[in-house]
């Protein structure tokens, strides 16, 4: 990248490792565009709510030196990347986007963070969250909502929407999201961006703030499907310091992106769109996503989830007893420390009993086996993200009670690997989102169809107006 | 068990040990009832096989 171009988005991570490479781009030119762009762009978005310029710049020259030195570590190093503010990274605050951790400064990097680290990437600062990665967007917090950049009126999504908005006006090419109920794969289906929910326990989660002990999963969000691999492959591994972690091989991803569709059986949830409530733009979006990859050779197959009411009370019942127990005390004692709509989410969490909370954990193993049959007929899914477009973040649902409940939670139930990517755009300008389920830990799948409905589809060549800097 | 709505939500923010203002109760009442209405699916009858998920599966879910 030369300073001709510095108004433009940053590369992927995939171009910028071909250009480090070849000499073409400097880290620390590739840091100083991606600190030019987020101190242009985040009074309009609020995607960061703490930028590191000082050890940015530090980190940028370790790694222009080592590249220089002949010491490259990979394809990675040298590249900027963000954590949501719910990630540790020594030595800098980890506030949760709330009063509650205002003073928090992390004692070491959570395994993602020390991962990244590792690979010589170069963090540029912490990013905006829905408060402790639930509530939703809120005004009476210390730092104010990230902003979606395809029209800052509109509502990012979340929880990681500040990562949504960063990586979709190309201030950065990976930012780290959390998925819960679908907060990797909201934001990025708001933002237009792909957001990859790995496998439960592919991706250790030290070093995070929890939400959910037996939903959470970390994992990147990023510009194209190439990326996510990427990410994934340094992301990816056991931890004996996470007990959710789980001791499997790690697969080459990048190579499974070398594959094509021809011949894989792939499960349209065709019916699921009208149990979600899924709107005709998108329902139009998810059927031409299906038509794109017949007519890479894959055969499609329709398929049937279970109810939606049945994942919607199981994800509830779980989510909500699992944040509840680790927000207990500070509720009770506290509670004035919340945004009041984050107060009244958690606090539903008290109200479930034990009886509903293990009836919702044997539910969900029902639940779990009944998808994984599906993949007895089918390499893949199809499903709906989203019902629509993002709406307007004024207009966001305030209330303790969100409706509708986000259609994302069906797979952090039963835990299979997903990736959320754009299939298109509605009247109004906003990007629409498909999402690909595979079984579980067999991401390779997912980002293979990913990779080659992206190719096909070429939604990615769309930035928002936003991203391009007078 | 209380059966009118009003003590019933009563009862369970008394259990909850959670202070709600009142010019939020009846907000949050109608959260909880909302909440408590989709959990009914959760009393359909379940096998006594159908034990507790078990997370993370090392498995890796369906056999290819």
């Amino acid at each position: 990248m030369s300073a001709a171009d510095a108004t433009g988005p940053l590369p992927t991570l995939a171009e910028a490792s071909r250009r480090i490479a070849a000499g073409e781009v400097s880290p620390i030119e590739l840091t100083e565009a991606a600190l030019a762009r987020a101190a242009a762009l985040n009074d309009r978005l609020c995607a960061f709510i703490e930028i590191t310029a000082e050890r940015a710049r530090e980190a940028a020259r370790r790694a222009e030196r080592e590249i220089a030195g002949g010491r490259r570590r990979g394809p990675l190093h040298g590249i900027p990347y963000g954590l949501k503010d719910i990630y540790d990274a020594k030595g800098l605050r980890t506030t949760a986007h709330s009063r509650v951790l205002i003073d928090n400064v992390a004692a070491e990097d959570a395994f993602t963070t020390a991962r990244l680290e590792a690979a010589g990437m170069v963090l540029i600062g912490k990013l905006a969250t829905h408060e402790f990665a639930t509530g939703g967007p809120a005004w009476d917090l210390p730092f104010p909502p990230a902003r979606n950049p395809w029209n800052t009126d509109h509502f990012t999504g979340g929880s990681s929407s500040g990562s949504g908005a960063a990586v979709a006006a190309g201030i950065l090419p990976l930012a780290m999201g959390s998925d819960t109920g679908g907060s990797i794969r909201l934001p990025a289906a708001y933002c237009g961006t792909v957001g990859l929910k790995p496998t439960y326990g592919r991706i250790s989660r030290r070093g995070v703030v929890p939400l959910a002990y037996s939903l959470d999963t970390c994992g990147p969000l990023t510009w194209t499907v190439e990326d996510a691999a990427l990410a994934l492959q340094w992301l990816a591994g056991y931890d004996p310091r996470d007990p959710g972690s789980a001791h499997l091989p790690v697969p080459d991803y990048t190579a499974a992106l070398r594959h094509d569709v021809k011949g894989l059986r792939i499960g349209y949830a065709r019916a699921f769109n009208d149990d979600g409530g899924v709107g005709t733009e998108q329902a139009a979006a998810l059927d031409a996503a299906a038509q794109v990859l017949a007519s890479l050779g894959a055969e499609i197959v329709e398929v049937t989830l279970p109810p939606n009411d049945h994942f919607q009370a199981v994800c509830r019942a779980i989510s909500h007893s699992e944040s509840y127990s680790i927000h207990q005390h500070t509720l009770q004692t506290r509670p004035e420390l919340y945004a009041r709509v984050t107060r009244e989410r958690l606090t539903l969490g008290g109200f479930v009993t034990a009886g509903q909370y293990v009836r919702a954990q044997r539910l969900r193993r029902v639940l779990t086996a009944k998808v994984d049959a599906l993949f007895e007929q089918c390499d893949a899914l199809i499903a709906a993200v989203i019902p629509g477009p993002a709406p307007v973040l004024e207009e966001t649902d305030q209330r303790p009670w969100r409706e509708p409940q986000p259609l994302s939670s069906v797979f952090n139930v039963t835990g299979q690997p997903c990736i959320a990517q754009p299939c298109g755009f509605a009247a109004n300008g906003l990007p629409l989102s498909v999402q690909f389920i595979g079984r579980a830990f067999d991401e390779a799948m997912v980002l293979r169809v990913g990779h080659a409905y992206e190719r096909a589809a070429g939604w990615t060549a769309k930035r928002p107006a936003l991203a391009t800097l007078q | 068990m209380p059966t009118d709505p009003d003590s019933d939500f009563a009862a369970a923010v008394r259990r909850a040990g959670i202070a709600i203002p009142p010019e939020r109760w009846l907000e949050m009442q109608d959260a909880y009832q909302r909440f408590q209405a989709l959990m009914k699916v959760l009393d359909d009858p379940l096998a006594y096989e159908d034990e507790p998920a078990q997370l993370p599966r090392y498995d890796g879910g369906a056999r290819r």
